[in-house]
């Protein structure tokens, strides 16, 4: 198991990574931020995946699919801030968490019903809900909180 | 976890199970209940190290959001072993 140290650094740079460009970086890019062999950065990337709940890698890869709240690939819960649409959320439930690595700032979740297709929109500053469109719009989840991490991806 | 355009929609989903009901929420009730350190606190230099502090937070957040519904809870063993 990496150090408790490193855990939180590569932690950091994960989602300031996902903060600054949209995307995750992968484990040479987090060896050579931390000044490590890739093959420790790779190692310790697995021990914080494990660690993190809502976070996966791709199966047989070592590539960041999940890191919550956000994704890696592209998902029908879209964040814009800044007139930016560069983030996309893990489910419709982190899509409402986005908000709070943002501080300050107004975000906007663009998602999609799974039933109709059609637009579901929702704003949001520091936790907040500002807006929502269409008002009467809800979240679900299918499955219960005992199952979430039985298959996140299709709770 | 799924953004639906309304309650009715939810239910017409082709995949919506329907021992789910008590998984719809309006959109505001579950952003509220987000609002708990193991959420809001993402950025805290010790996030890693004191998750296992955070996580009772969000799961009493969650069963208050679920009025006590076992939907909304984990089993008792799960629970004390988070």
């Amino acid at each position: 198991m990496a150090e408790p140290d490193v855990l939180e650094r590569l932690h950091q740079r994960i989602l300031r990574t996902f903060l600054e460009s949209g995307h995750a970086p992968t484990y040479l890019d987090l060896a050579r931020a931390e000044g490590v062999s890739p093959e420790d950065a790779r190692l310790a990337l697995r021990d914080l995946m494990a660690a993190i709940p809502g976070c996966w890698q791709h199966p047989g890869t070592d590539h960041i699919v999940a890191y919550a709240p956000f994704n890696n690939l592209p998902t029908w819960h879209r964040i814009t801030v800044g007139g930016e649409q560069k983030w996309t959320a893990l489910c419709g439930f982190d899509a409402l968490q986005v908000t709070h690595l943002f501080r300050g700032q107004k975000i906007q979740v663009d998602s999609n019903c799974l039933d109709c297709g059609e637009s579901v929109q929702v704003r949001m500053r520091d936790g907040e809900v500002l807006d929502i469109d269409p008002p009467e719009a809800v979240a679900h989840s299918n499955l219960p909180l005992a199952r979430w991490f039985d298959d996140f991806a299709v709770t | 976890m799924n953004l639906f355009r309304s309650e009715e929609h939810v239910r017409r989903w082709a995949k919506f199970d329907p021992e789910s009901t008590h998984g719809i929420k309006p959109v505001r009730e579950i952003a509220a209940a987000f609002n708990t350190p193991l959420i809001t606190e993402r950025l805290e230099p010790d996030y890693v190290r004191r998750l296992g502090e955070r996580i009772p937070g969000l799961l009493a957040a969650l069963d208050q959001l679920g009025g006590g519904s076992p939907f909304w809870q984990l089993p008792p063993t799960a629970e004390a072993d988070s």
